[in-house]
């Protein structure tokens, strides 16, 4: 008995597809690999498997995670290989090792491609202070600000296009969504591209 | 998709973008540009639909495995996308390349149901092929249509250029060998249909004349060139186990309607209920055998990773071989945790002994179809079922621990009374009754029959064809009058909407002036007609109406049986004669025994050397 941390990506046209029908891609991956994964227990037995953190439908990740459990002990090159064969396209299975304690994440590393004439320095300026966005929830809208929840981290512009790279916090209760930040930079950005990179636990 | 980003200002404004990028496990073909000849496989229905079709799976496998052809799909796009495409001026697209449709060869259509005809219209003209066949020049594509509603393809005469009958595995091959022949010679496209047409099984509608009577009815039907034959007959796959069926299918990612291994244990049927098509169509029987069967299915679970196999064919429980095949299948599902489910059963004893190994590894709900209420009628339809036999296996389902099961039933059958009606909320209140005569104990939820009635639609190539559709004020009066016998909060209960079954029959049974109604519905921009929400009854009478055409001429009259009627061309086997006689038999409340019995003489053994092989192996 094992538990098997993956490290894998989720890019290009698998932005697309949803967390839920990510899962359940994931877990057909598994049993296509063939490896000998362990089920749940109960009515309706599906692979054990955890998947770290979801990413919302036109996110990209470059290093996402998810467990899984072995019943029998595998040499770790053996499930990469088993598991990159059985992998579907946009997925690529780089790390793959021991799990060590749960996927308690904490931070994400965000890349941000904006369709903007803004500079480095003015989005340096504006995420400075308090950015304040409305969050929408079944209790309504509220406003608050989200600075404290984000590090800017660096920034580099291209023709019409500004790229920023940003550390949100990534924790279960305490989770910040990217599209906030194009939010509250409004009009003047159009987000064309937000790619996780990675993810802090 | 390899240029999804072409499409990415499209796919960012729409509910489900992973409905229109593809990129599926195992959906890449080789090469598709460089293929000799481009297939473009279209489903005129939602992905989810659209992939849970086994034909197309099967179709597209046998297109890419000659090398030469690639084959691609699309399937109908839902508005928001549909939107997104017209205001950004871009054509509808196939899955793998990204290739506006009009850029192949060819395209295919599947007609499954009468209400996807105006999306097979909507995906034309957003794919920049013209609507109309009349319209189409050297550069458009072929577009061919194939499936169970071509068995009467007059109603999509004008849109269809080339129509296939019967099975498609090693016709269509041929059909597209033969247009790869002429497009290398540069033949015109006149020429490449006049060719298609010699081959066996293929239609092609421009070939031929009609003519009307005065009272509308068919005049006649006849080629208008040399050659043509004036009958198109089905083709049919004599030997199931040498046809390819394809072990590794795309995967999709997005939840499909039957999302699992489907696995096609033989074609045909030995019933002959007389109000179903496939029951008539897809004669004679034919099985495969345990052991293919048994090596596909570990193939497709392997390549897929599906949790589930479903056993898939009209009455399941007929299969010759099927103790075998459960055994050899359930040799290793369990150890590899797949379920399998096996639906359409019918109810004896080896179905309970079934039940016990199946349930070790997943109950599915248990349905039952007596599809009328009383004997009586139910000797007129020939479902060959009694109450008893209902009762007693609903009585051991019962005994199992079961409490909820689904009964099928048919409103507006030849020779329905009020009494038969109110027989199926008798038969619903003695399943209810048979439960609460167990001495059972403990506080249970008690027990739960689902009523589901559907309409009539009377269909081609079945002895109900030349019968009318009941009336809708009929249809309606009947299900409110079951409603009201159903006493008990027991029974749940459920009906069609009978207008959408009324726009079913007009098109079922209908003829190729009906061309006119779709291409003005088409115009009036109507389409996802299978859709509660899109589908709008008054928008259709206004149509029909609109070209000078009259709804109850096609559902609610009772067709002579001396009419030549507009699919009489097309020779499925199956006897018009045999289908007549049937038909007097029908309301006469007389019975013909199932083929395994003894074989009715239907003339589907023509199909295979006059040797009626319906007795399985």
């Amino acid at each position: 008995m094992a538990d098997i941390r993956v490290c894998f990506s989720k890019m290009g046209q698998l932005q697309y597809i949803s967390h839920l029908d990510l899962q359940r891609a994931v877990a057909r991956m598994l049993i296509r690999s063939d490896l000998p994964i362990a089920y749940s227990e109960g009515f309706n037995p599906h692979p054990r498997l955890n998947i770290a953190l979801p990413l919302s439908i036109y996110q990209e990740g470059e290093r996402e995670f998810f467990d899984f459990r072995l019943t029998e002990e595998i040499s770790l090159d053996i499930v990469k290989e088993k598991l990159q064969e059985s992998a579907f396209p946009g997925m690529d299975i780089l790390d793959v090792s021991l799990a060590v304690g749960k996927l308690t994440t904490k931070t994400a590393l965000w890349r941000l491609e904006f369709e903007t004439q803004m500079s480095v320095s003015e989005l340096e300026k504006r995420v400075s202070g308090e950015m304040l966005v409305t969050k929408r929830s079944k209790k309504g809208d509220k406003t608050v600000d989200i600075s404290p929840m984000l590090k800017f981290v660096s920034a580099y512009n291209e023709p019409n296009r500004l790229i920023a790279r940003f550390k949100l916090n990534a924790a279960g209760n305490d989770y910040l969504n990217p599209a906030y930040i194009a939010a509250f930079l409004g009009d003047e950005v159009k987000l064309v591209r937000t790619v996780r990179e990675n993810i802090d636990f | 998709m390899k240029d999804y980003k072409k499409y990415a200002p499209l796919l960012e404004k729409v509910e489900k973008p992973g409905r229109y990028v593809g990129g599926e496990y195992g959906s890449e073909i080789p090469n598709p540009e460089n293929a000799d000849l481009r297939v473009c496989f279209c489903f005129p229905d939602t992905y989810e639909i659209g992939m849970s079709n086994l034909g197309m799976k099967i179709l597209q496998n046998c297109f890419n495995k000659t090398g030469y052809i690639s084959c691609e799909r699309s399937y109908m796009p839902w508005p928001d996308m549909r939107e997104q495409l017209v205001s950004h001026k871009m054509p509808l697209y196939a899955l793998e390349s990204g290739d506006p449709l009009n850029a192949f060869d060819i395209v295919a259509f599947t007609l499954q149901y009468e209400l996807c005809y105006t999306n097979v219209l909507q995906m034309l003209g957003l794919g920049n092929i013209p609507v109309l066949s009349k319209d189409r020049t050297e550069t458009d594509p072929i577009v061919i249509a194939g499936g169970p509603c071509a068995y009467n393809p007059e109603p999509m005469a004008d849109f269809i250029d080339i129509f296939s009958i019967g099975e498609g595995e090693e016709a269509l091959i041929e059909l597209a060998e033969l247009i790869n022949n002429c497009k290398k010679q540069g033949m015109k496209r006149e020429e490449i249909l006049y060719k298609a047409s010699l081959l066996d099984g293929f239609y092609v509608p421009c070939l031929y004349d009609v003519t009307y009577n005065s009272d509308g009815t068919l005049a006649s039907f006849t080629p208008n060139r040399e050659g043509v034959p004036t009958t198109v007959r089905k083709r049919i796959i004599s030997n199931l186990d040498n046809v390819c069926f394809p072990r590794k299918c795309a995967v999709p990612f997005l939840e499909t309607v039957h999302d699992r291994v489907m696995l096609e244990v033989f074609r045909g049927c030995i019933r002959g209920c007389r109000f179903c098509q496939a029951g008539m169509i897809y004669r004679p029987y034919r099985e495969k055998s345990p052991d293919v069967l048994n090596a596909d299915a570990l193939e497709s679970i392997k390549h897929s990773g599906y949790p589930e196999i479903s056993l898939t064919s009209l009455s399941i429980s007929d299969y010759t071989h099927l103790r075998e095949l459960i055994d050899k299948l359930l040799s290793w599902t369990d150890d590899k945790k797949v379920n399998l489910s096996l639906p359409s059963m019918r109810i004896d004893n080896f179905y309970e002994e079934l039940l016990e190994k199946v349930s070790s590894v997943r109950k599915s709900g248990l349905t039952f179809a007596p599809e009328a209420g009383t004997q009586r009628l139910r000797d007129v339809i020939n479902k060959n079922i009694t109450e008893e036999e209902i009762i007693t296996a609903v009585s051991k389902a019962f005994d199992g621990g079961r409490n909820s099961l689904k009964l099928y039933f048919m409103n507006g059958l030849p020779t329905e009374t009020d009494e038969d009606i109110k027989g199926i909320a008798k038969l619903g209140q003695n399943i209810v009754d048979t439960y609460y005569s167990k001495k059972r104990q403990g506080g249970g939820r008690g027990v739960n029959v689902t009523i589901s009635v559907s309409c009539l639609v009377p269909k081609p190539f079945t002895p109900f064809q030349w019968a009318a559709q009941d009336s809708l004020e009929e249809l309606e009066r009947k299900q409110q009058l079951l409603k009201s016998e159903i006493k008990t909060k027991k029974i749940s209960y459920k009906y069609h909407d009978a207008r959408v079954s009324r726009i079913e029959a007009v098109f079922a049974r209908g003829d190729r002036k009906l061309g006119k109604a779709l291409y003005e519905a088409y115009n009036r921009n109507m389409m996802l007609d299978g859709w509660d929400e899109y589908f709008s009854y008054d928008k259709w009478i206004e149509t029909i109406e609109s070209v000078g055409l009259d709804a109850s001429f096609y559902a609610n009259r009772a067709f002579d049986l001396d009419e030549l009627l507009p699919w009489d061309f097309i020779d499925i086997g199956v006897t018009k004669k045999f289908m007549r006689l049937e038909y007097e038999k029908a309301i006469k409340e007389i019975t013909t025994p199932d083929c395994r019995t003894k074989c009715s003489g239907c003339g589907a053994a023509s199909l295979c050397n006059d040797k009626c092989i319906c007795n399985g192996g």
